[in-house]
């Protein structure tokens, strides 16, 4: 029932695309919003790291300077953990879940809006650190250098160990903005994971029962989880380092009976299951890759689920093995090495897992396939050298140094970024109606692939041979610069494969191959609409028998337990694409709403009025920021349900 | 094992000629210690296992990818799962981790205990350079630490500011160095030399530089120096002379608000700055970043943030002749 409201109480109708980008709640657009944006933080923080590389690729480098340096490792560890993997990770998440669950939209459309909003306008929040931040010298100490653009972040190191990012050790404002940059980004992450976790739960097509759910569902619904539980240690953490800077907290000065370990304890209890919040989605994407071009359902659904929770159950219970250096007791060194080894079991049952679906099944080498296998041997590069991170007296001499860039990079860029490569190159044809290109796409894997070991398995040397992280300076009696510079040679090697990648979307976009419908004869439900799928997702919700549902409605199985083609892929597709043109009245969408922007806009506001405490423009940012807030939650709860 | 051929373990290790590898004054591969080589002992055979379990991987990849992949007409069979393979690789990992926890948990408990005959030296470590203390001697070693050969060694440590951690990797791992606790890490070498040691935890702007050198020597050489360190300085009276005029600089310059050298200038409180009564006896200064030489002393003293970004040290803004005046003399705190 529809009624008559005032018109300041009107939902936006206006269908002008920048009126739009604002206002939508459609969960597939809000999808492409972050992953274009989370693209573009890669490229940021890419280019952070290649600034690091090119300076250490010679010894006793001046390109930096020592707080250009500590600032760009910080900047760079920040934007690609929380500006880059997570927003890719939600734009994922956001775009497929609904739809692979058969769904219209997410639970609470405006809700995920917000998400995006705030996501959005923390990220701007942290780079307004380029042109208000500062940085100095500890109390006491000295700078013969002027600081400039590269040196006007917060130089603490993505873990800000305290209390040397305390006000005493790192004074100015870059810190704050990080710090207070960081918890807007949480709630932004926060809010993505409760809305995912309602809509899987409640969303499901008819007939969808857990077990029949996609792999990639269930693993982003444990990521939701692993965000809800760990998100408020780091949101508290993170707040014990403002009021100390703030407002002299005193929870880090040790003068005052503060305790700088307390710090590590909370910030390792979010910062272990992050690890697994970055990776557990991609192990998502893999499980659905692998099988549609192996021709085969997933081998062993159930373990693999299993194994998905249980990695993330474990991963809250080993966060000290980032601390075997610090002065814990022997008996709790031993038993979190012992906890971590847990952890390679149900890693390994997924990889041994992915290989068997590939087994007796009919593989197709296409470059999302080709980035898959890729994972897998990076990925188990990683995890060998992730066990030996499990045994205590190995980490002694191992932790904080290069062997540990080396490991964790193998991770989360050859695991982690070839999975969303992987991903990207899978469902491209779904958010476009294009595929990209085969041949391109097949040089920018091969660099990006030669780029990752050329620069970080000469890591895992470098740190055995004594390279400490984060040192902007190495002496030229270290012995180490053959290998830092093959490194540097590998990181330009990657900027060179990223831009093929970018050649290739753009070129794509414009003339690639069109895919309208089910490109590579998918399984899941996603790959049952027109493509680019209509606002509306599916004409008709689906109803599903089957796990792997939309392979079953195109396969039957014969005696041997092959596959056989019922032969309705045509008048499948037919139907499909005719649903585009039929009356689509009676569905109902959620309607776009400007609210979640103008709630998210005020956000920064508050965060400078804090960093200009005490001044007349503090209390100017603070009025903005309380004002927008303050409009965009009562035009929320006001404005109607409908347009 | 084998010791002390890191050059053919990286070989082994790599398949790549590494001649440049050598020689690494940080190769913590190359233990020259009990500690060290124990955590290598513990190292290596988790390492080439991880070897095997790659190459299993690999080929189990290859060949499902390769040769046990369908080449019927047909589409493939449905193979939805089978409980004894995965029983298998869920219990064989197993096995394996319990081989690997066993001896960490051991060699773990080993390490962490100070043995009863190791004589204590306290490490205090400051933004940016490491302090000995030999507490028995009173006497202050900053950036050298000068320890026996074949002698088993606590390090009690505690740090002044934030958080280090002292890391000298061919005798052992890594140990924090956390403000108002103390924390101890033992070390023992079997090799006379100076080792390489280095703030293993980021501490702020000059973390790269917060550096010392460990230097071991006979049990003779080491009583030795003790009496040669627990010696003041002599200061000169020969008027006019350049040490003479260095020493009016010591004292005119403002260095003495941070600097102490026994039998010269002593203070009753705790100074920022490093004891320099036996400056010149060390091959290192400014945190084991600059080797002692007249020179880097000359550029040293003329900006010291420069050298080292966010020093304590300001720049004095001496004259050129204050410079060299200062230099000579503290080339002559033996």
């Amino acid at each position: 029932m529809k009624t008559k409201s005032k018109t300041i109480y009107k939902r936006p109708t206006q269908k002008s695309k920048f009126v739009n980008l604002l206002t939508t709640v459609d969960h597939k657009k809000i999808g492409i919003m972050y992953l274009y944006t989370g693209f573009t933080f890669f490229l940021v923080g890419g280019l952070e790291a290649l600034l690091i590389r090119l300076h250490l690729a010679q010894a006793e480098s001046t390109l930096l300077s020592a707080a250009e340096y500590n600032s760009l490792f910080t900047v760079h560890g920040f934007t690609m953990v929380f500006l880059f993997f997570m927003a890719v990770n939600s734009g994922f998440g956001n775009y497929l879940i609904p739809i692979m669950i058969g769904a219209r939209d997410v639970a609470f459309p405006r809700m995920n809006a917000l998400s995006y909003w705030i996501y959005f306008f923390g990220a701007l929040f942290i780079h307004s650190t380029l042109f208000i931040g500062t940085t100095a010298p500890p109390v006491g100490g000295y700078l013969s250098e002027e600081s400039n653009l590269f040196s006007n972040a917060v130089a603490g190191g993505w873990f800000l160990y305290q209390p040397n990012a305390g006000i005493q050790f790192s004074p100015g404002t870059a810190t704050d903005i990080g710090v207070i940059g960081i918890i807007f980004l949480g709630v932004a992450s926060l809010i993505s994971a409760i809305n995912l976790t309602v809509t899987t739960f409640n969303f499901r097509a008819k007939g969808l029962t857990f077990m029949k759910l996609p792999v990639y569902v269930w693993m982003t619904q444990v990521v939701s989880f692993l965000l809800i539980f760990s998100l408020p240690f780091i949101t508290i953490a993170l707040f014990t380092v403002v009021f100390d800077r703030q407002f002299g907290g005193n929870f880090y000065n040790v003068a005052m009976g503060g305790d700088p370990i307390l710090w590590q304890h909370l910030f390792w209890l979010f910062g272990h299951p992050e690890v697994y919040i970055l990776i557990l989605p991609v192990f998502g994407i893999m499980s659905e890759i692998i099988p549609v071009f192996s021709r085969k359902p997933i081998f062993g659904y159930a373990t693999l689920v299993f194994a998905g929770f249980a990695i993330g159950f474990i991963g809250f219970g080993v966060w000290a093995h980032h601390m075997f250096s610090s002065s814990i007791q022997p008996l709790a060194q031993a038993g979190f090495g012992a906890a971590t080894m847990i952890i390679a079991i149900p890693t390994g049952i997924k990889i041994f897992n992915w290989i068997a679906t590939m087994w007796f099944g009919k593989r197709n080498l296409n470059v999302a396939m080709l980035f898959s296998i890729a994972f897998l041997i990076n990925f188990v590069i990683g995890g060998v050298s992730g066990v030996l991170h499990a045994v205590v007296p190995s980490v002694w001499q191992q932790t904080d140094t290069y062997f540990v860039i080396g490991h964790f990079h193998y991770v989360l860029v050859g695991g982690g970024l070839f999975g969303i490569f992987a991903g990207i190159y899978y469902w491209f044809p779904h958010v476009f109606g294009k595929k990209l290109n085969e041949t391109i796409g097949k040089v920018h894997f091969w660099i990006l692939f030669l780029g990752l070991h050329l620069t970080f398995l000469p890591q895992h040397w470098l740190g055995l041979q004594g390279m400490v992280r984060r040192t902007w300076w190495y002496d030229e009696g270290m012995n180490i610069e053959f290998w830092n510079l093959i490194s540097s040679i590998g990181a330009v090697t990657i900027l060179l494969g990223v831009l093929v990648f970018i050649f290739n979307w753009i070129f794509s976009k414009r003339k690639g191959e069109a895919a309208e419908f089910d490109p590579w004869d998918g399984r899941t439900l996603e790959w049952s609409t027109p493509l680019p799928p209509p606002e509306y997702n599916f004409y008709d919700i689906p109803k599903v028998k089957t796990r792997d549902d939309f392979w079953h409605r195109k396969y039957a199985v014969d005696e041997e337990n092959r596959s056989v083609s019922k032969g309705k892929h045509d008048e499948i597709k037919k139907y499909t694409l005719a649903t585009t043109l039929m009356d689509n009245s009676h569905i109902h969408l959620p309607s776009n709403s400007l609210f979640p922007f103008i709630t998210g806009f005020g956000l920064p506001f508050l965060g400078w009025s804090l960093i200009f405490r005490g001044t007349f423009m503090s209390f100017v940012l603070l009025s903005i920021g309380i004002l927008s807030l303050l409009v965009g939650i009562f035009g929320w709860i006001l404005e109607p349900e409908h347009e | 094992m084998t010791q002390n051929k890191p050059a053919s373990r990286y070989l082994f290790l790599f398949l790549f000629i590494l001649s440049c590898i050598e020689n690494a004054p940080m190769d913590s591969l190359d233990a020259q210690g009990p500690y060290a080589r124990e955590i290598n002992d513990l190292f290596w055979p988790i390492m080439y296992a991880g070897y095997v379990i790659f190459g299993i991987v690999l080929v189990l990849l290859i060949l499902g990818l390769f040769v046990f992949d369908d080449k019927t007409e047909k589409e493939p069979k449905n193979i939805e799962g089978s409980n004894v393979l995965e029983v298998i690789w869920t219990v064989i990992p197993i096995l394996i981790i319990i081989s690997i926890a066993i001896p960490t948990v051991k060699v773990t408990m080993d390490l962490l205990k100070t043995p009863e005959n190791a004589i204590e030296i306290e490490v205090i470590g400051q933004q940016w350079w490491f302090d000995f203390y030999y507490a028995d001697q009173q006497i202050s070693s900053p950036n050298l630490l000068v320890i026996p050969i074949n002698q088993d060694i606590s390090l009690k440590m505690n740090s002044k500011d934030v958080i280090h951690s002292f890391w000298v990797p061919k005798l052992n791992g890594k140990r924090y160095l956390v403000p108002n606790v103390d924390t101890y890490l033992n070390i023992k070498a079997e090799k006379e030399g100076l080792y390489w040691a280095q703030c293993g935890e980021f501490c702020g702007l000059s973390h790269a530089k917060m550096r010392a050198r460990v230097l071991v020597v006979s049990n003779k050489d080491y009583k030795t120096w003790l009496i040669d360190q627990t010696l003041p300085y002599e200061a000169t009276q020969i008027q006019d002379s350049p040490i003479y005029d260095g020493q009016q600089v010591f004292l005119n310059a403002g260095c003495t608000q941070c600097h102490e050298i026994q039998g010269f200038n002593e203070s009753d409180v705790a100074l920022l700055g490093p004891d320099l009564t036996h400056f010149a006896s060390r091959s290192m200064f400014a945190g084991s970043s600059l080797n002692m030489t007249q020179e880097n002393l000359e550029s040293w003293l003329i900006d010291p943030p420069l050298i080292k970004p966010g020093s304590y040290m300001p720049n004095l803004e001496l004259t050129e002749m204050e410079v060299s005046q200062l230099v000579d003399f503290l080339m002559e705190l033996k």
